[in-house]
């Protein structure tokens, strides 16, 4: 099969995963022709390919401009890591307008010369072209990404039917001890025992499975959603990671909703670190997409 | 007329999955506070289905499980989810 991969806005961390898969990277190329691939050959132009994989978002006009030229001479399109398949971290672009994120990073005044025009409202890939196959997180599990790329190789494209990191979390349930919201940094977790039951905000109910539950189960770390929303946090009655989880903590900490929206300091990112950008779970929201952004906190773009 | 067995449950939960963190009791309204409780806390540490003639299939169980560790047998399976919207469906099909 012709194979390439390109990338859009993105920190190139989920091609970074095919070269990390040691192994199998070479049998791969050895099996496959890669006619394009930036960080491996110096190719400028992408021919036609029947295998690609995408990585990043668009976040300006020559990202779209790439993307749409990609859907035309592709035969399959993959959404690659989190950026693609649900805006990902670039989503929290949203938050903040175009002058204060230069501001931010590059001082005041500060401008780029002939930089391309950014995008009003960061959207994953497949709000602007058809997508063949998805596979999110950020970057994607080596395992994961090699069990993907086995069978759409072997010429169908895989999908399946997803949990949630809970249904592969090794944790057991605490006795609530009902401390009320706590953070890492001020609070060690016991270990083994679900976070989100001893008040940390945990994404594991709401996020898809497939990373074997790395963070709370291996290190201790409540998840923070890398992998994307699960089905059913997509689909209605749900499409609300944050009620739901507050519904939840509510439970653990013994603690009002109202209280526990006040005591978290930064909403966006403790919900929607990988997903602000994903259309489906701003469309239910009263007043829409600008309100939702307000409240979180953001100053609208533009 | 055929046999059926009243006890044999139409519900299941998967113990692999299952974290434990007894939602499921709260949530079904045939069990909190109920004379015949669909769930009870097992001794394993884990729900165990000890009245399922009381389920009266509203699936919530299923639907708030956080591990998706429960499983609802309801006849017409088409009913399962509410409809949702044709992009979310799509793009629920094509994850991996
Ligand atoms: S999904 Fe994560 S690892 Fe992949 S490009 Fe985006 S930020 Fe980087
Ligand atoms: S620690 Fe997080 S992922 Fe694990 S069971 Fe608890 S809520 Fe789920
Ligand atoms: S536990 Fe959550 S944050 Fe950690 S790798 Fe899995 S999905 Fe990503
Ligand atoms: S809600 Fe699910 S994970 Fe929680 S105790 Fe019930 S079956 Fe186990």
């Amino acid at each position: 099969m012709r194979v390439a991969v390109l990338s859009l806005s993105s920190c190139l961390g989920c091609q970074y995963v095919l070269l990390s898969m040691e192994e199998y990277f070479y049998t791969f190329i050895g099996e496959n022709a890669i006619p394009y691939a930036p960080f491996l050959l110096d190719q400028k132009e992408l021919p036609e390919v029947d295998l690609l994989l995408l990585e990043g978002t668009v976040r300006h006009g020559d990202d779209f401009r790439r993307l749409r030229e990609a859907r035309q001479k592709a035969d399959k399109l993959v959404a690659l890591g989190t950026c693609a398949c649900f805006g990902g971290v670039p989503g929290l672009a949203d938050l903040l307008t175009e002058e204060r994120m230069m501001r931010m990073r590059y001082g005041e005044g500060a401008v780029i010369e002939g930089a391309p025009q950014g995008v009003k409202r960061l959207l994953p890939v497949d709000a602007y072209v058809s997508v063949d196959a998805f596979l999110p997180g950020c970057p994607p599990p080596e395992d994961l990404l090699q069990g993907f790329l086995k069978l759409a190789l072997s010429g169908t494209l895989p999908s399946r039917l997803g949990a949630t990191v809970c249904s592969e979390c090794g944790v057991t349930s605490p006795p609530r001890t009902r401390e009320g919201l706590r953070r890492l940094l001020s609070s060690v977790p016991e270990a083994g025992k679900c976070l989100l039951e001893q008040g940390f905000i945990c994404m594991g109910p709401l996020t898809r499975d497939g990373c074997n539950a790395l963070c709370p189960s291996s290190y201790g770390v409540p998840c923070g959603g890398c992998r994307g929303p699960c089905d059913e946090a997509l689909l209605p009655p749900f499409q609300d990671l944050k009620g739901e989880t507050l519904r939840r903590m509510e439970r653990a900490t013994g603690e009002r909703k109202e209280v526990l929206e006040r005591e978290i300091k930064d909403t966006a990112h403790s919900f929607f670190r990988y997903c602000l950008a994903e259309p489906l779970l701003r469309r239910r929201r009263p007043g829409g997409t600008a309100t939702l952004l307000r409240r979180l906190g953001g100053e609208g773009r533009r | 007329m055929e046999d059926k067995d009243l006890t044999a449950s139409h519900i299941r939960v998967d113990e692999e999955r299952c974290v434990a963190c007894r939602e499921c009791m709260e949530i079904c309204p045939q069990t909190r506070g109920a004379q015949y409780p669909v769930y009870e806390w097992g001794e394993e540490g884990m729900p165990q289905v000890a009245n399922p003639e009381s389920c009266i299939r509203c699936l919530s169980c299923e639907l708030g499980c956080r591990a998706r560790a429960i499983t609802v047998e309801v006849e017409d399976d088409g009913s399962r989810r509410p409809d949702g919207d044709p992009r979310a469906e799509m793009k629920c099909r094509a994850i991996f």
